[in-house]
């Protein structure tokens, strides 16, 4: 199977193309071979039936009816034949000289045609030479003579070495009347054609054509007429006397052949040579067939062409998508001139590139602001130690920045937990343990741990749980870290003598634990990325506190790992409200250990 | 030397803030951009170390503003260490770049740098006829001995020398000597000149009423 779509469209195109050309050729050479052929019979057919009426009408006006000296199985039939008619030319075929006028039938029998006369003898008014030829002279021309024709009739034939001069007429042909004995075939029966071989001067004026031969067979054998090639094989065919009366039309590689039984049991047999015809005929299957040949080159050559243009929007396209690497993420693939198939491909490809762009441009951006924060607290902690060094100091100063370089180690050591927290579960290794645990017990587990510090603040800090057990699958250590998140984050936006509230609730099929205070609200601008890492509302105040914008985050990488989701719902000015909301345990199936999606 | 120090960042404003004080300069502290631009438009440092990012007006604002206004050479000072972002400062106006985190001792080098380039000197030292005032290691020799000079005596000197040749008024000693938080008396300049004088030769710095004082050549 041919896996290129250029080669496929291709193939197929010259396929269809060859295709369609060589059947139209061969459909017109058979018809071509078929007109010739018919062509060639009708002329044979034709000519056929010609003698036949020929020899019903006789030296006779009448072309129909037996002669009325005519007599079945008589004298016509028997006697020798007075000269060929209209045989080979006497002086060129193996017909015998002027004076034997006699064809390969000469013998014994005379003549079996004679003129009106009917006998042999007496048919004629004249009497009969039977071995003679007529000189030209005696003849005379009757046009309304058929087959009288020799004088006009075959002013090209001079290459005939078939008898049409006068001699061939035969001795039938009296000088008085001038009428044949035997029809002669007309010129444009024949078709004017010339025998071939063409000597003679004649040669160069007419296209070689086949030739037209006739022998018309008495009953006993022997021939009456005929009008043959000299080398012709046509008299040693014996033909079959056929059934019908309708002529029979038989292929040979001779020719065609036209055998008829004409009157008194006669059987007039007509062949006609195809050589040049076939030549032609085969001349023309080479022009075609070249031409066939011709359209296979065209078909490969057009085909690749035309598969090639309807292949290069496809082309481009790849060549657009390969240009899109990181740092050209912003390629698209041109929409407008494309072509409607290909259309709904280069959307998607260009969402795809879009999705991509965004997340590399959010990766980037993580990347940009997770150095800055590391590396803002390094700075700190290098320029002070250098400070530090750079004269001698009093010990306070020392210690001045002996905590401050604390402070930063502590703020970057949380920083960089954090970060691992989030990279771990971007790349799902957070290797949870999650067992039944209470929800209760977590929640109050961090508000016991912030109590002092909620006091410092003047802030007061309440847990709110119900009485029985909430039941979900977690893993303590790492969910823990969320309320610690929550109260933490809670603690610092809330102004003193405010409340932060943390409870613990259920509905049906979920657990909720709710840290809300009074603090100083989120606008809803920032709803939507408040749990993206790093993002500050108050940038300023953050880092005074060593925030580092990840803590949201991170509440909601560990939620989401233990099947949950986070939410805020926050008024300006008057506080805010998170909300956790996991599966209870009996929804969940506890597994020892389990990996994030 | 008067220089303006502008990062959110508490500690790391405190310790460059005290490193420069340290080593002679007057210098001005500013938490943010807004508070930062306004300090730089209102006086002429010798110099300003601009962090990027920050909350407000990031460095890149404040840049961008200051330069429609004055041409104090700006040393960026920022954790942002791509290449574009360090293409994208200088072309926006900044004079040098500097990573976070860095040494103390690369800054203050990069400094004298860009105040002996502002006034269009090309080494560290100036002679001054006998005089030779080497700036880095901030001392005033005579011939190779030695002449020992208060840090503000030698930071009005310095500032004299590098401006030797021209005309330096009394407010512009007095803005270039002392940071926002001092609330000297001007008459101060006064006595650090006449110090000087004691100290280098009368000759040295001349009066010009009514202007101000000229060191010469």
């Amino acid at each position: 199977m041919i896996k290129s779509i250029r080669t496929r469209l291709q193939w197929w195109y010259s396929t269809i193309y060859v295709l369609s050309i060589s059947v139209f050729g061969c459909l017109v050479y058979w018809r071509a071979d078929r007109d010739v052929h018919e062509r060639a019979t009708l002329q044979a057919v034709a000519t056929a039936q010609y003698l036949d009426v020929g020899l019903r009408s006789g030296p006779g006006q009448r072309p129909f009816g037996p002669p009325p000296n005519w007599m079945p199985g008589g004298p016509p039939f028997g006697g020798p034949m007075p000269g060929q008619f209209p045989g080979p030319m006497p002086g060129q075929q193996n017909g015998p000289g002027p004076g034997a006028g006699q064809g390969p039938d000469a013998g014994p029998n005379g003549p079996p045609f004679r003129g009106p006369g009917g006998e042999p003898n007496g048919r004629n008014e004249g009497p009969v030479p039977e071995r003679r030829q007529r000189p030209p002279e005696e003849l005379g021309e009757r046009p309304d003579d058929i087959g009288n024709r020799q004088a006009d009739g075959r002013p090209q034939d001079g290459q005939r070495p078939s008898g049409q001069n006068p001699p061939v007429n035969g001795p039938g042909q009296m000088p008085g009347n001038g009428r044949p004995l035997l029809p002669q075939v007309p010129p444009e029966l024949l078709n004017q054609r010339t025998m071939a071989g063409n000597e003679g001067g004649r040669g160069f004026d007419r296209p070689p054509v086949d030739r037209l031969e006739y022998i018309i067979w008495r009953p006993d054998r022997t021939i009456l007429a005929q009008y043959v090639e000299a080398d012709s094989d046509l008299p040693n065919v014996q033909p079959v006397n056929p059934m019908t009366m309708a002529p029979e039309v038989t292929r040979s590689p001779n020719g065609l052949q036209v055998v008829k039984s004409g009157p008194f049991g006669t059987t007039i047999v007509v062949r006609r040579q195809m050589d040049h015809d076939m030549a032609s005929l085969h001349r023309f299957g080479m022009q075609i067939g070249a031409i066939a040949a011709g359209t296979v080159i065209l078909g490969v050559v057009g085909g690749r062409w035309m598969s090639g243009q309807m292949v290069r929007p496809i082309q481009q396209i790849s060549q657009t998508a390969s240009q899109v690497t990181v740092t050209h993420l912003d390629r698209r693939i041109e929409l407008q001139n494309l072509d409607t198939e290909l259309v709904p491909l280069a959307r998607v490809l260009n969402d795809t590139f879009q999705r991509l762009e965004h997340s590399f441009q959010r990766l980037n951006q993580f990347t940009a602001d997770a150095s800055h924060e590391l590396r803002t607290p390094l700075a700190v902690i290098q320029s002070q130690v250098e400070l530090a060094l750079s004269q001698p100091r009093s010990a306070e100063s020392y210690q001045q920045t002996l905590e401050t370089c604390q402070r930063s180690a502590e703020r970057m050591s949380s920083l960089v937990d954090g970060l691992l927290l989030l990279a771990r579960s971007d790349s799902e290794r957070m290797n949870l343990r999650l067992a039944p645990t209470d929800l209760r017990l977590i929640a109050e587990d961090a508000v016991a741990q912030f109590q002092d510090k909620a006091l410092s603040l003047q802030i007061e800090l309440d847990c709110v749980t119900p009485e029985t057990e909430v039941r979900v699958s977690a893993d303590p250590t790492f969910l823990g870290q969320v309320p610690m998140n929550l109260i933490q984050n809670a603690l610092q936006h809330t102004p003193e003598k405010g409340t932060v509230t943390v409870q613990v609730t259920t509905d049906r099929d979920s657990a909720y634990l709710i840290v809300s205070d009074s603090g100083c609200g989120i606008a809803a601008d920032h709803l939507p990325l408040l749990f993206d890492r790093f993002y500050r509302i108050d940038k300023a105040r953050s880092r005074r506190d060593g925030g580092s914008g990840l803590g949201l985050a991170i509440c909601r990488s560990l939620v989401e790992a233990h099947d949950g989701t986070i939410t805020c719902e926050s008024t300006p000015g008057a506080g805010s409200r998170f909300i956790v909301k996991l599966p209870l345990a009996s929804q969940v199936v506890v597994q020892a250990d389990r990996r994030i999606s | 030397m008067r220089l303006l120090v502008v990062e959110d960042e508490p500690d790391l404003l405190r310790t460059v803030a005290q490193a420069l004080r340290e080593d002679g300069y007057a210098v001005d502290e500013s938490p943010d951009g807004t508070d930062g631009l306004f300090k730089a438009c209102t006086w002429d440092y010798d110099a300003i170390i601009l962090d990027l990012l920050m909350p407000g007006l990031s460095g890149w604002d404040v840049l961008q503003k200051l330069r429609q206004q004055k041409s104090t050479p700006v040393l960026i000072l920022t954790a942002r260490d791509g290449i574009g972002d360090r293409v994208q400062g200088l072309d926006s106006g900044a004079d040098d770049y500097l990573t976070k985190p860095f040494h103390l001792s690369e800054l203050k080098a990069r400094l004298r740098a860009l105040i002996r380039r502002s006034v269009g000197q090309s080494s560290s030292e100036i002679s001054i006829g006998e005089l030779l005032v080497d700036t880095r290691t901030k001392t005033v020799t005579r011939n190779g001995s030695l002449i020992p000079l208060t840090p503000r005596e030698y930071s009005l000197l310095e500032l004299m020398a590098m401006h030797r040749g021209k005309v330096v008024s009394r407010t512009q000693i007095y803005d270039h000597l002392f940071d926002e938080n001092e609330d000297s008396l001007s008459n101060l300049v006064d006595v650090h000149v006449s110090n000087l004088r004691r100290k280098l030769g009368r000759d040295f710095i001349t009066t010009r009423r009514g202007q101000g004082y000229i060191l010469h050549d």
